[in-house]
């Protein structure tokens, strides 16, 4: 019986009107039961694409092609397996918490919306039961008054959650969040990691969060994978990547990253370049031009090195462990 | 009529096919009509060889032919002689009015949109009462008072358009105003007048230039409206819609003197708005 | 650095008053209403209440704080990019407060913006050079070869290739037009730049490129700079002194390591503990805080931050609290911080 709860296998989504422009590239990766899994990358990353891929939607859009296949539980999906199964046992979390949720409709009709979606009739007063269980479980104080909320009545952080209590609504397998608290403040961003991680646990569910930063996927990440300019360039423990990540790219990303400890430093390190237009991207290692490592070789694309901590694609990755965090000679 | 054919290219253009390559196809053949058209005007007598004016009594009404394309008319000249040689006409009345039209207009609306208070307040409140009156109407009130030339049919033409792009202009330079480069530009130091016409007007007036385009196209209509109701100028050469006019009470023995005058102003009208609209979108790349 | 508070100096500002040079940018008692509403339903938004402040020759000061908390009002009035409701803003000894038309033009050059949303503050009708060489064109006369000429340096110093004058901001990456930006704000040689959440729509890595590009230009042509950010981590590298801004009024104030290393008040240390730290292993003990930032439509009697904080006593609903002197420079407005001189 496998732990797996969704595979990606050889990824592709490149552009109907050009093949050769692709958001993302050979992309393979696992999620198991209950495991929060980041995704980390940069603009131009294809961080995002590649979520809505794991949701079925990139797979619904004009003018992309996906190749490759994704399977739930071992078995592959189709475009009816892959609805069946969104609203139910795979829910998704935008990045703008009041434009996603409909502006006509209050917290409880969209939450209802969702619950009969879920589990099919039932009754008002289990209904609100259950929506009154829901808006609790996450942090919501008065729920009988938000309940009858519009969404623009409620703050970024309030609908934030509003739309997550909708996410679980159908108790899912698999929460998919693309940078769910980007678009919020610091201090109710905290508030609402501890509260993912506190449902993670306690509804053993598996979480992919799509993020560009660091110390949100050092607080929730089992495992990170690294994007860069659409390929999966390093995946691992959260420990692993942070101790000691192969990647060239991922060690330039943790290096200069801005620390609240630790000496203040006159400049930061920093990665020298910028991404890549997709219609630009060098053949082989799409990284190759901003490293410092790269030679001759970093023009074949570099296979997937497996390790027991995680896998990394590079013909020439650092192997000592991570230093001062940030540092600048 | 002018109502008519405005809708039918509304109709045309919501069916969707703007962008992509039909776009671009009909934009072409717009631009090729009007190629023609402008070449009417400029020598006609190139595309249409012989004197429009010539009247020949032996040849009334006389049904299409080798020697007369589109037939003759009830003073036996070719209706496509006359139609090529009245091209100046609509085309300098459509263009000209459009011009006045825009200037005018985008300078009220630019004005009324940067400055606004109460200046935007007054010259609201008089464009609105401009807009409440149908430009055909308008058009007619001033050429019935000043007379019927061929300036005035261009002046009275052109008032009545202004209204709508001061609109236009107002609405974009309010949405235009708010951006942060307009922000930046004044925090750079910039004087208004500088702000106004190197960093609003530039962003302000594309879909202004694509509307004129269109404008052009409706304001031959009107013309050809205002001479169809006989208040046109008194010409040699008829233009279209004294001649779509001419052929009205004919439509039966000759139906191809009010067909073809009609069909022209048509197409040229559709043309223009075609053309209007790619360059729209073309801009706004 | 400011000599150390003695007991004798209980007036407002004597501590301020040393062999320090004098402020290039003062605010004193500053506030910025805005109306909500119109006629007779008309209320008044406290965006900024009674804000001192002060930016040196050569300093950087940034501001922080969450959305609503007024930040970037206070640094727009700092700038007369908008009047202050009340207060004074001088510039280098200059009561600036309540110019306008030309003579506010003609102070500009000495303080320019960089704004948040690099494409944004960008005409995009404009190619990057044009950009650029516009404030030089327009407000200083230069032309021809001259002008080009400033133009590539403009361009080499913000760390572009000149060859990409003609480019579009539409064409350009982030940082690209970021620089842009930066370029057309050193280009009349100011003396102080706002810097509004400059970073903060930036990728990680550019982020880490464009903050090396301030400190570079500050140590290279000595300006000051008012860095907003909601970003903690960032400041404390770039900034000197740092003010945490909340619903109007700075609470706390100091050298950045004193004030990151050593916060008084509750909200900052609330703050620090609630920035992501990209390292697993460290510890989670987080002051968390109830609640949403509050909308400044309505502001909470006595302590504005009462209602979100976690050691909030009696007294703190009534009065409000005094500011208190906690150290060399760091200064903080909160009931707790007891047996320190109130400033």
């Amino acid at each position: 019986m496998t732990n797996e709860v969704l595979s990606l296998n050889g990824i592709t989504v490149s552009l109907e009107a050009n093949r050769a422009i692709r958001l993302v590239e050979d992309v393979t990766l696992t999620i198991e039961r209950g495991q929060v899994v980041c995704l980390v990358g940069e603009s131009g990353s294809g961080k995002s694409v590649l979520a809505r891929t794991m949701m079925g939607l990139t797979q619904l859009d004009r003018g992309v092609v996906v190749e490759g296949t994704v399977t739930w539980e071992g078995k592959p999906l189709g475009r009816k397996d892959h609805e069946r199964l969104r609203g139910r046992d795979i829910a998704m979390v935008f990045q703008e918490p009041v434009g996603s949720l409909d502006p006509l409709f209050t917290v409880e009709s969209q939450l209802t919306e969702s619950l009969r979606r879920a589990h099919g009739k039932i009754g008002s007063v289990e209904l609100r039961r259950r929506i009154r269980a829901l808006l609790s479980e996450v942090g919501i104080a008065d729920p009988d008054r938000v309940m009858q909320c519009y969404p623009h009545q409620l703050s970024g952080g309030m609908c934030q959650r509003v739309m997550i209590a909708g996410a679980l609504a159908c108790e899912p397998k698999l929460l998919v969040a693309d940078e769910p608290t980007t678009a919020l403040d610091v201090t109710v961003q905290a508030q609402i990691l501890d509260m993912l991680a506190r449902l993670c646990t306690e509804r053993d569910m598996a979480v992919i969060l799509v993020t560009h930063d660091l110390g949100v996927a050092a607080r929730l990440a089992d495992r990170i994978a690294v994007l860069y300019s659409g390929k999966l360039v390093e995946e691992a423990q959260s420990d692993t990547t942070f101790a000691g990540a192969r990647h060239p790219y991922t060690r330039g990303l943790l290096e200069c990253v801005p620390l609240m400890t630790g000496p203040r430093r006159a400049l930061l390190a920093t990665v020298e370049g910028s991404v890549p237009d997709p219609a630009d991207r060098p053949t082989g290692c799409p990284f190759a031009p901003r490293c410092a490592r790269a030679t001759a070789e970093c023009t074949q694309m570099p296979p997937m090195s497996i390790e027991p901590g995680g896998r990394f694609s590079c013909w020439h990755p650092i192997l000592t462990p991570t230093t001062l965090v940030g540092t600048i000679a | 009529m002018s109502g008519i054919v405005a809708l039918g290219v509304s109709r045309f253009r919501s069916l969707g096919i703007r962008g992509g390559r039909t776009g671009n196809l009909l934009a072409l053949l717009s631009a090729l009509w009007l190629l023609v058209t402008l070449a009417a005007l400029i020598v006609p007598g190139v595309l249409a060889p012989g004197d429009p004016t010539d009247l020949r009594p032996a040849l009334v009404f006389q049904p299409p032919s080798a020697e007369n394309p589109f037939g003759t008319d009830q003073y036996g000249r070719s209706v496509y002689l006359l139609l090529v040689h009245g091209a100046r006409t609509a085309m300098l009345v459509g263009l000209a009015s459009t011009a006045i039209a825009v200037t005018v207009g985008a300078l009220i609306g630019l004005i009324a949109g940067f400055a606004g208070g109460w200046v935007d307040a007054v010259i609201g409140r008089v464009l609105d009462v401009l807009m409440s009156i149908p430009g055909v109407l308008l058009a007619l009130v001033i050429t019935a008072g000043a007379g019927s030339s061929t300036g005035v049919l261009i002046i009275s033409v052109g008032v009545a358009f202004i209204a709508g792009f001061a609109r236009v202009m107002r609405a974009q330079v309010l949405a235009t105003r708010e951006r942060v480069y307009i922000d930046a530009a004044r925090s750079v130091g910039f004087s208004g007048p500088r702000i106004l016409f190197r960093h609003v007007l530039p962003n302000a007036i594309t879909p202004v230039i694509g509307l004129a385009t269109i404008a052009v196209g409706e304001a031959i209509l009107v013309a050809s409206a205002l001479s169809f109701l006989g208040l046109g100028p008194r010409l040699d050469v008829p233009d279209w819609g004294q001649l779509l006019a001419s052929g009205q009470p004919f439509l039966v023995q000759a139906w191809w003197v009010s067909t073809f005058a009609g069909v022209t102003i048509s197409l040229t009208v559709v043309a223009v708005s075609l053309l209007g609209d790619w360059l729209k979108d073309w801009m706004e790349k | 650095m400011l000599a150390p508070h003695t007991d004798s100096d209980h007036t407002r500002r004597d501590h301020r008053v040393t062999e320090t040079p004098s402020p290039l940018l003062r605010l004193t008692g500053v506030s910025k209403r805005f109306p909500v509403g119109s006629g007779r339903r008309t209320r008044y938004v406290t965006a900024v209440d009674g804000v001192d402040l002060d930016v040196m020759p050569a300093e950087t000061v940034a501001l922080v704080g969450e959305s609503g908390s007024g930040k970037s009002t206070l640094g727009r009035v700092a700038l007369r990019l908008t009047a202050a409701s009340s207060g004074t803003v001088e510039f280098d000894g200059r009561d600036i407060t309540n110019l306008r038309g030309a003579e506010l033009r003609s102070i500009r050059p000495e303080m320019q913006v960089v704004f948040q949303d690099p494409l944004a503050s960008l005409n995009p009708r404009m190619s990057a050079g044009a950009i650029v060489a516009e404030p030089l064109k327009a407000l200083r006369g230069i032309k021809g070869s001259e002008l080009d000429d400033r133009v590539d340096d403009l361009f080499r110093a913000v760390g572009l290739n000149p060859s990409r004058k003609t480019s579009r901001p539409r064409a350009m990456s982030g940082g690209q037009r970021q620089r842009v930006a930066i370029a057309r704000a050193i280009a009349l040689e100011p003396r102080l730049i706002l810097a509004d959440e400059a970073v903060s729509a930036l990728d990680v890595s550019v982020q880490a490129q464009i903050v090396n590009l301030f400190a570079e230009l500050r140590e290279r042509f000595g300006l000051s700079y008012l860095f907003i950010s909601h970003g903690l981590p960032i400041v404390r590298h770039l900034a000197q002194r740092v003010g945490v801004v909340y619903l109007g009024r700075i609470v706390e104030i100091g050298p950045v390591d004193e004030v990151f290393g050593n916060p008084r008040h509750p909200y900052t240390q609330a703050l620090i503990s609630a920035s992501p730290v990209p390292d697993p292993t460290a510890s989670r003990d987080r002051i968390l805080l109830g609640g949403d930032p509050p909308s400044p439509l309505d502001i909470p009697s006595g302590c504005r931050f009462r209602t979100r904080c976690p050691v909030a006593m009696p007294v703190c609903a009534v009065e409000a609290p005094p500011r208190v002197y906690a150290g060399s420079g760091h200064e903080v407005e909160c009931h707790l911080v007891d047996g320190l001189a109130v400033v």
